[in-house]
């Protein structure tokens, strides 16, 4: 190996990097080149003497605290950024739930009513009231609170029921049963008798008055000429919409809520009207015995209760991700 | 447990603080060499560290260690300032060409006592431009192997063996002319006595 080369390899061979072969050259020349061998010694001190003077830079007083400072904040975010994607999906949910109650709602709003003919409701108050004395619960002289108690376990009544006290009208419940205005139209007919008619030789039709709760919205059909519509005093709310059939029975019907209320009997419209605007049907809903007020509400309990567990199972991810 | 390292089932992972703060004194050296300039270095080795830490979670499936994957970090990073700031390191200057074709037969390290020398290499280093002396620094304050420091840099290893000569071959003569000035002094304070 000539003098230059071997000069040329003399930092790499103080570094221990050469090949094996060539450091074995190397090594050959060394041993009868003392100058080369001190050569060799420079390079080694030259390293250290680089290692000795960049390990001398102080490491500024502050610069681990505020690198630490630093990354405990740049973890914070970090974290805050990862729930966003839970918070966000969670947030997408409730908002879904919302908008498909809203949809819901605005939909149950929007169903058309029923058609029912007064003459359907005249029928149920003639035979089921007047011809049969149909009360196949036993519910006559029952009280209305007995009696709603009564039905609330009738598997096939799945609403809530009104079952108003006409005592003060001077009237008591006399049977109830679930005959159905119509196919498409469910209902409790509650029918009441005078108190003093027991006293008369004869019944009359007059001492009889028959109460649909019905457990959606109907419009009477066929009523164009032959109805009317007025308020009461008591309720100005209220639309009552007076029907008269060529039975003589009237027929008042009025909507609350999503229901419809009718009461039928062969007293006049007027005297019909004074017992009617007394009562206060909407206020029995929410005590009811059988719970739940309208149809609509267990649906507002079932969201309630969703959105509920959704902010529940949000904030046990949130706190268990920000545990120790 | 080296970061790089695969951990077994249940076994925890160790936090990034525990990985990589123990190694800032280290990265701010070569920091602050690469950049020549206190602020700046500790801008560096913070957007390091913050780098290093975005990118932890990826940090096993390398088989590095934490230090040199926080050099390469650092490397990377001084590079992408750099370009920010329109300073990219520029080819080899006239003047530096013609010292790298003197040094073609060089004479080698001055015998220097370098436990007095500290500034003076220091100086010397931060002479260097910053592709040589990235490379200088990693040698000097590691240790490195070339291999290594190819690793670090991405670059071949044959890069990085002409950058160390050439490094080198800078520092020494910066050391040399430090060492004639002081021969000269010696000399000249003999001669007044």
């Amino acid at each position: 190996m000539k003098p230059s080369e071997l000069r040329l390899h003399l930092p790499t061979y103080a570094d221990d990097e050469l090949p094996p072969a060539l450091r074995a050259e190397v090594d050959q020349c060394l041993a009868t080149d003392p100058g080369s061998r001190a050569e060799v010694e420079r390079w080694k001190a030259l390293r250290r003497g680089a290692q000795r003077a960049l390990q001398s830079e102080p490491l500024p007083a502050d610069l681990r605290d505020r690198l630490l400072e630093r990354l405990a904040t740049t973890r914070r975010r970090g974290r805050l950024l990862r729930l966003g994607p839970v918070v966000g999906t969670l947030s997408a949910a409730a908002l879904i739930m919302i908008g498909v109650f809203a949809w819901w709602s605005t939909g149950r709003s929007d169903v058309p009513p029923a058609l029912l003919t007064p003459e359907r409701l005249a029928r149920i108050y003639q035979r089921c009231a007047l011809e049969r004395h149909h009360d196949p619960f036993q519910l006559a002289h029952k009280s209305p609170r007995e009696a709603a108690a009564t039905l609330a376990k009738e598997p096939r009544v799945t609403y809530a029921l009104n079952i108003p006290d006409l005592s003060s009208a001077g009237f008591h419940l006399e049977g109830v049963c679930l005959c159905p205005p119509s196919d498409g139209v469910q209902g409790v007919h509650a029918y009441y008798e005078r108190n003093d008619a027991d006293q008369r030789p004869d019944r009359h039709p007059q001492d009889v008055v028959s109460f649909f709760s019905l457990a959606r919205r109907v419009r009477l059909d066929r009523c164009s000429t032959l109805c009317k519509s007025g308020r009461g005093p008591q309720h100005p709310q209220r639309e009552y919409v007076v029907a008269s059939t060529g039975d003589d029975v009237t027929v008042l019907k009025w909507d609350e809520q999503s229901r419809s209320y009718a009461i039928c009997s062969a007293l006049r419209s007027d005297e019909l009207m004074q017992i009617v605007d007394r009562l206060n049907v909407a206020a029995l809903s929410p005590s009811s015995p059988a719970g739940l007020a309208t149809g609509a509400t267990p649906h507002v309990a079932h969201f309630t209760i969703a959105v509920a567990a959704l902010a529940a199972g949000a904030l046990s991810l949130v706190s268990r991700r920000r545990g120790p | 447990m080296r970061a790089g390292e695969r951990l077994m089932p249940g076994e925890d992972r160790p936090s990034f603080e525990s990985l990589a703060v123990p190694h800032l004194e280290l990265v701010y050296r070569v920091a602050r060499r690469l950049c020549r300039d206190t602020h700046e270095a500790e801008d560096l080795v913070q957007e390091t560290y913050l780098k290093a830490y975005s990118a932890f979670a990826r940090f096993e499936v390398r088989a590095f260690g934490a230090k040199p994957w926080l050099l390469r970090i650092l490397h990377n990073t001084f590079l992408n300032r750099q370009a920010r700031q329109r300073r990219a390191p520029r080819a080899t200057d006239p003047q530096t060409l013609e010292q790298v074709q003197a040094d073609d037969d060089p004479a080698g390290p001055p015998q220097l006592d370098y436990e007095n020398l500290d500034e003076e290499v220091k100086r010397a280093i931060d002479q260097l431009q910053p592709d040589f002396r990235e490379v200088l620094l990693l040698w000097a304050t590691m240790e490195l192997s070339y291999q290594d420091i190819s690793t670090i840099l991405d670059v071949p290893i044959g890069t990085v063996m002409s950058r160390l000569h050439r490094a080198r071959q800078q520092l020494v003569r910066a050391l040399g002319e430090f060492a004639r000035e002081q021969r000269l002094s010696s000399v000249n304070a003999t001669r007044k006595r």
